[in-house]
């Protein structure tokens, strides 16, 4: 029989790394830009956190120089974009290759160490009032108050947005900067509670990225969506052990995640549809 | 009105505006606003006048003089320096978010303008301001849901929850039925009441007679004149408008086009039977829609923008694909087939969009001469490969026969003029020998010269026998040119006229239904 309790907590930490990344990136793209770079920010951040924690022997310090390291990612990616006017996806993939290269030079600086962690990170109850906690302070912020309205104004049509008197690079910074740090914040996470729990392991903490901004778009771009769909996700990579408990293949287990996304993809934006949800149309353009 | 002791809410001092590319859009224009009046800003397409209010609310900036607001020079660097001072644009077009309600919209605004609003609150003025002005619009409707009209009134109801002082509408009837016009000139009028100082933007002579105290002539971005109504002249105006010389012109054209010959009917070159097409959001957008269309006839579809008939010329182009009902295109049903297929039957398609749908920007004329025949049968391609040299000859042809002002075949076709890309785009068509002419606002955004010069070609075609359907937001052009007008009104044809048109009848059917 299989124990449901522990699987939905098991279920925690992945669902925990993918909210966080995936929100910071439904507010950037909210606010108009489209960041293709999380899985470098990720990548970089964990690696930052791994030296840093190692180093001043404080896993906080670790924590808050991971998020610095994904913020000047992140505006580094606004300078191209915004300040050169250089291509969304181009700068977004090299930040991407800029992030992974990067962080593994920084992460095998520690050789592998153990470093200290975070209690609390490892307590179930914090993380779970976070993950509720924090789409709940998004909807509100996005949806019921305006400066939500300012922000999702250049996710509809910056050109009008402009017009109408909105500050466009101004507040395109600021959720840079809240991407930065929502991003780098999963990827400190990841790395204290991750697969190899506080030591870093090159290329072990890949993925992560791709998969958040998958899940942005099965969340629909609304943060009430992207926690749910977080935890299916997570639930679906916690599972995967029992799926090769009953005769599937490891490698097919592995891409399970993978292939429900996309199958759920097309089954669910009708859905939201229906409930009035729409993405930012700037990002989406029928 | 006495405006001695007044003094001006809004001063434009030498203003004097040149785009990146040399165009001499405002020259030296100094124009004072005062309380209590309303200001017509006249001129035709092109005079200045949208470039000299988009400085005035801060949209852009000038490239000489100053703005004042009550005496105090002001230096706009957005449009919210310009709302926080009390002026308020209301754009010809509307620029709203169309994903939000009109409530998020508003609230957006009145934050910008720099007013510590609740959502509550603006709610609340909302339900204030509609009974005050009987601007009555459901504040949690998605504004891609609303009519043109309906979106004006938000705009309008913009400036007024930011208790603007100064209100610049721009071109505010074009796209309104005759009986929301005079509504909103009274409207306009009551702003002006109350003491807000009002400019009213149009190229209509009519409407600045009967809307403003004082008439401001704008020509080729020069302020010309500025007369009172009661010292006004329509003759005067007009030559202030236009010049002596041109309205000589343009009564010449007219003239001239009264005698052109008239062809035979004959065929069915357009039948469209109970058509049923969706809009961009899923919703109908033509509900039914039936006509016929002989050659050598021009039939006008007259009604007030966003009743259907941009999605109706999209599936008669074959973009846009019905959901129900038939289109045969001279005796061939073509419903669910694309454009080609209109090509191959030899369908001249003239879009409202010269730009982006009829020509592509950075490419030559050449370039998009072949692109513009490619399915036609008369397309300079044999065995799929291009003639590069027939297709030059074609593009010079062009441009000779319609006197398209060009350098030569290679031009960029974006460095062209409306007028002259315009020209250049009917010319195109006209080189299928069409059967038959989708045109949709064709002469939209071009200088009346332009403009006649397009229809006299529209007609000269008609009498070469082809069938031409002129979609058209213009009702006088549509009186002037088509033989028969049938209204559009949410997506069905309510209403056929023959000439001579009853122009009230059919202003009816626009509004009503």
């Amino acid at each position: 029989m299989v124990n449901i309790a522990a699987l939905l907590s098991q279920a925690l930490p992945y669902a925990t790394v993918y909210a966080l990344a995936a929100q910071g990136e439904l507010f950037l793209e909210r606010a108009g830009l489209f960041n293709l770079g999380l899985e470098g920010m990720i990548y970089l951040s964990a690696g930052v956190t791994a030296i840093i924690s190692l180093h001043t022997g404080s896993p906080i310090y670790g924590l808050l120089a991971g998020i610095v390291s994904s913020i000047v990612l992140a505006l580094l990616y606004g300078f191209f974009v915004i300040t050169l006017g250089a291509d969304q996806a181009v700068t977004g993939l090299s930040i991407v290759f800029l992030g992974i290269g990067l962080g593994d030079v920084i992460g095998r600086a520690t050789g592998g160490a153990v470093t200290p962690s975070i209690g609390i990170l490892a307590d179930d109850s914090i993380v779970v009032s976070a993950l509720l906690v924090l789409p709940i302070v998004l909807y509100l912020v996005l949806f019921r108050s305006w400066l939500g309205y300012v922000v999702r104004s250049l996710g509809e049509n910056a050109a009008t947005a402009r017009a109408l008197g909105v500050p466009v690079t101004l507040t395109r910074i600021a959720a840079l900067i809240i991407n930065g740090a929502l991003v780098g914040l999963a990827g400190s996470y990841l790395f204290f509670t991750g697969p190899l729990g506080s030591r870093w392991v090159s290329m072990s903490l890949l993925g992560w990225g791709w998969m958040s901004l998958g899940i942005v778009i099965l969340g629909y771009w609304h943060p009430l969506g992207v926690v749910v769909a977080s935890y299916l996700v997570g639930l679906l990579y916690a599972m995967r052990p029992l799926l090769e408990t009953v005769g599937i293949p490891s490698s097919i287990a592995d891409v399970t995640p993978y292939l429900v996304v996309i199958i759920a993809l097309a089954v669910i934006s009708a859905l939201y549809e229906k409930m009035n949800i729409k993405p930012p149309t700037a990002i989406w353009s029928r | 009105m006495n405006n001695g002791d007044k003094r001006p809410l809004l001063s434009l001092r030498n203003i004097t505006k040149i785009y990146p590319g040399g165009v001499v859009a405002n020259k030296d224009v100094s124009l004072d606003i005062y309380p209590g009046e309303v200001l017509a800003l006249l001129g035709e397409n092109g005079a200045g006048k949208t470039t000299l209010v988009s400085i005035a609310a801060g949209l852009i900036k000038p490239t000489e003089g100053q703005i004042l607001v009550r005496g105090e020079p002001v230096v706009f660097n957005s449009p919210r320096d310009a709302m926080r001072k009390g002026i308020a644009l209301v754009p010809q077009n509307p620029m709203l978010i169309d994903n939000f309600t009109v409530l998020e919209n508003l609230v957006l605004v009145s934050r910008l303008a720099g007013k510590r609003h609740g959502i509550r609150l603006v709610r609340r003025q909302l339900e204030e301001l509609e009974k005050k002005y009987g601007l009555s619009i459901n504040p949690s409707a998605y504004v891609w849901s609303l009519s043109f009209g309906e979106r004006q009134k938000v705009e309008i109801l913009k400036a007024l929850l930011i208790d603007a002082s100064i209100v610049l509408l721009d071109e505010p009837t074009t796209h309104l039925s005759p009986i929301e016009v005079d509504k909103l000139l009274s409207l306009t009028k009551q702003l002006a009441n109350e003491g807000r100082g009002v400019v009213f933007i149009t190229h209509r002579l009519s409407e600045a007679l009967r809307v403003a105290e004082r008439i401001a002539v704008m020509r080729r971005g020069r302020l010309v004149a500025i007369v009172s109504r009661k010292d006004a002249r329509v003759d005067q105006l007009l030559s202030y408008m236009f010049g002596e010389e041109r309205i000589k012109r343009l009564t010449e054209i007219v003239k001239r086009r009264r005698s052109l010959p008239r062809g035979v009917r004959k065929d069915i070159v357009l039948r469209v039977n109970d058509l049923w097409v969706r809009g961009p959001h899923g919703e109908f957008s033509v509900r039914g829609a039936s006509l016929e269309l002989r050659s050598a006839e021009v039939l006008g579809v007259a009604g007030i923008a966003g009743n259907g008939q941009r999605e109706f010329f999209e599936a008669l182009i074959g973009i846009r694909k019905p959901s129900r009902g038939m289109i045969s295109i001279c005796g061939v049903e073509v419903t669910s087939q694309g454009s080609s297929a209109r090509g191959r039957l030899g369908v001249g398609i003239i879009p409202e969009d010269r730009l982006g749908w009829a020509l592509v920007p950075g490419k030559s004329l050449v370039f998009n001469t072949v692109l513009g025949l490619y399915s036609s049968p008369k397309a300079p391609i044999r065995f799929s490969i291009v003639d590069w040299r027939a297709a030059r000859k074609i593009a010079r042809d062009i441009i000779r026969s319609l006197e398209v002002k060009a350098p030569g075949p290679d031009t960029n076709a974006e460095s062209l003029s409306g007028g002259n890309m315009q020209r250049f785009i009917v010319g195109r068509e006209l080189y299928k020998a069409p059967c038959l002419l989708l045109a949709m606002n064709p002469t939209s955004g071009l200088d009346v010269e332009a403009a006649e010069k397009i229809r006299d070609l529209l007609l000269k075609e008609a009498a070469r026998g082809a069938g031409i359907l002129l979609i058209s937001e213009d009702l006088d052009e549509l009186v002037e040119v088509s033989d028969r007008i049938v209204v559009m009104s949410k997506g069905r044809m309510v209403y056929e006229a023959h000439r001579p048109f009853n122009i009230d009848k059919i202003a009816e059917a626009m509004t009503v239904s």
